[in-house]
């Protein structure tokens, strides 16, 4: 037994992000391929001679970011003040209303029926009525985004709290410890992969809310609304550019947070 | 540790659904002795456990330790499952010292930290996986989990051991290897164990005596002393004498049934 002993822990400790060159290719190939498409995207243009506000040539999209990059990234920390704020509000109200759910068998019978039926309905159906109570300013968006944020950690914190094995539960109420103990010693540990995979959902659903607050707001704060501004003058080059310079922050928010769940859920 | 159990009795009742699980149970177990419960499945027998470990109240009888009745969970037990049901973000040793941690929150500790910490060391060595103490779970195979899932029961020095199906998710070769290596345990440690199994060859090769409890609701049909020399070792498996006693069990498991189980188990 103890040779399959050994082997067990040794595919367990072996590593998993393969070698050295593998890490590099992975991290290159995606930027030569993205190289590539735009070489590609201008040289269909030169070639066709595409009518550039319908298509415009790269080098038309890097002129708006390279002149007024200071302006899109701006107004772009204005948008991701509301995303921040609304991630975190949603997230932590998320969290919370799971863990009573979870644990108290009336607000679960009280609430959650109500939580399913807000589920259900497109968030967008409540955009009107939150401009018609708060205005157009931060504070609607910053609902927008809590009500898109809110949902996916409430939904996983009580999958993650509901996963919990009786034994656990049953072998701590045997040494009488206390449900506080349970809870944060097993409960919460053990739910803590799930609630940071909602969290991760709350983060790209907090990207929709931040932006498409905006959007419907021209004349606003941030860059959604110079999105809708610039469309307004067939400014393509210049929606594009806020395009990517959103992305960029998305790309950039997903993987740190990404970076955080792997290493505070190390042992999944 | 001696255990009473008298006239025990439970019925679950949800609002559309009454299940009698066990009725009329009355036993005695004495200090130090190994006692299995075998039966077929759902005849109650982790619900005796739970009783036992004051988890769940019973709706008849009662149930005494050391002449005390039981009203609640104690923190004097130690618990085995089928499932090792370690805590994967802890470490073999952190898990260990669970029950430590548990009994710390209450203010119940008897012992300093450092004391549970070299008792947690001396457990994971009687069962050979000291060199895995700052290993996780998911770097062991089944049934080295299952050891520290013993270390665990046993940490707090409980004066009872409930074990329920322990070995039930181990293939056979583990399973025995487990068996004897508990009949170890058991012999340094000499704790009182009410030991649930549906295997009828560990139960003959690990009890004193065995319980046969019958279907739902479960009661108990009877008892087999079993009459083999100790310490048991992994040849008595072949003798004649082992062979019987497996033999005289599983015509009584027969009869728990109705015989439905005596053809298929033979």
């Amino acid at each position: 037994m103890s040779s399959r002993v050994s082997e067990t822990a040794a595919e367990a400790v072996a590593p998993v992000l393969g070698s050295k060159t593998g890490r590099i290719r992975r991290f290159l190939d995606p930027i030569v391929f993205a190289l590539f498409f735009i070489a590609a995207w201008q040289a269909f243009i030169w070639i066709t001679g595409f009518h550039s506000v319908v298509l415009p040539p790269p080098s038309k999209v890097w002129g708006v970011l390279w002149n007024q990059g200071d302006f899109l990234v701006g107004n772009m920390l204005t948008t991701a003040v509301t995303i921040g704020w609304g991630f975190f509000l949603g997230g932590v109200m998320g969290f919370v209303s799971g863990v009573l759910i979870n644990h108290f068998e009336g607000v679960k019978r009280a609430i959650h029926p109500i939580l399913v039926s807000l589920y259900v309905v497109p968030k967008a159906v409540f955009i009107p009525l939150l401009i018609l109570w708060w205005g157009v300013g931060f504070e609607y968006k910053l609902l927008v985004t809590v009500l898109l944020a809110f949902f996916p950690v409430t939904e996983n914190t009580i999958t993650g709290l509901n996963g919990v094995e009786l034994e656990m539960v049953e072998l701590t109420r045997s040494l009488r410890g206390s449900r506080w103990f349970g809870f944060r010693k097993v409960s919460l540990p053990f739910a803590l992969p799930f609630v940071l995979a909602g969290l991760r959902i709350a983060l790209t659903e907090s990207f929709i809310g931040g932006v498409l607050s905006e959007i419907l707001v021209p004349g606003s704060a941030g860059i959604g609304s110079r999105i809708v501004e610039a469309a307004a003058f067939s400014n393509t080059e210049f929606i594009i550019a806020s395009i990517m310079v959103i992305a960029a922050f998305g790309i950039v928010s997903y993987f740190l947070f990404l970076w955080l769940e792997r290493r505070l859920t190390f042992w999944v | 540790m001696g255990i009473e159990l008298q006239d025990l009795g439970k019925v679950f009742q949800t609002t559309d659904l009454t299940v009698e699980a066990l009725r009329d149970i009355s036993v005695t177990v004495s200090d130090s002795e190994f006692v299995s419960i075998i039966g077929p499945s759902g005849c109650g027998k982790s619900t005796l456990l739970r009783l036992v470990s004051g988890l769940i109240p019973p709706t008849q009888g009662t149930v005494s330790i050391d002449g005390v009745p039981v009203q609640g969970p104690a923190g004097n037990i130690g618990f085995v499952f089928q499932a090792p049901t370690l805590l994967k973000w802890r470490t073999v040793f952190k898990n260990v010292m669970f029950p430590y941690e548990v009994l710390a929150s209450q203010k119940r500790a008897i012992m300093s930290r450092q004391e549970y910490e070299n008792r947690a060391e001396l457990l994971l060595k009687m069962v050979g996986i000291e060199d895995f103490r700052d290993a996780y779970p998911k770097q062991l195979s089944g049934g080295m989990q299952q050891r520290v899932s013993i270390c665990r029961a046993l940490l707090h020095d409980p004066t009872l051991l409930l074990m329920d199906e322990p070995f039930g998710a181990l293939d056979e070769f583990t399973r025995e290897r487990m068996n004897e290596e508990l009949m170890r345990i058991w012999r340094e440690t000499q704790k009182t164990v009410l030991f649930v199994t549906h295997h009828i060859p560990e139960a003959v090769f690990l009890s004193d005596r065995i319980l046969v409890l019958s279907a739902r609701p479960g009661t108990i049909l009877g008892e087999i002393v079993v009459d083999l020399p100790r310490p048991r070792i992994a040849e008595m498996r072949d003798s004649v004498a082992f062979l019987e006693q497996v033999v005289i069990t599983r015509r009584m498991i027969g009869t728990a049934d109705g015989g439905e189980n005596s053809k298929e188990s033979l």
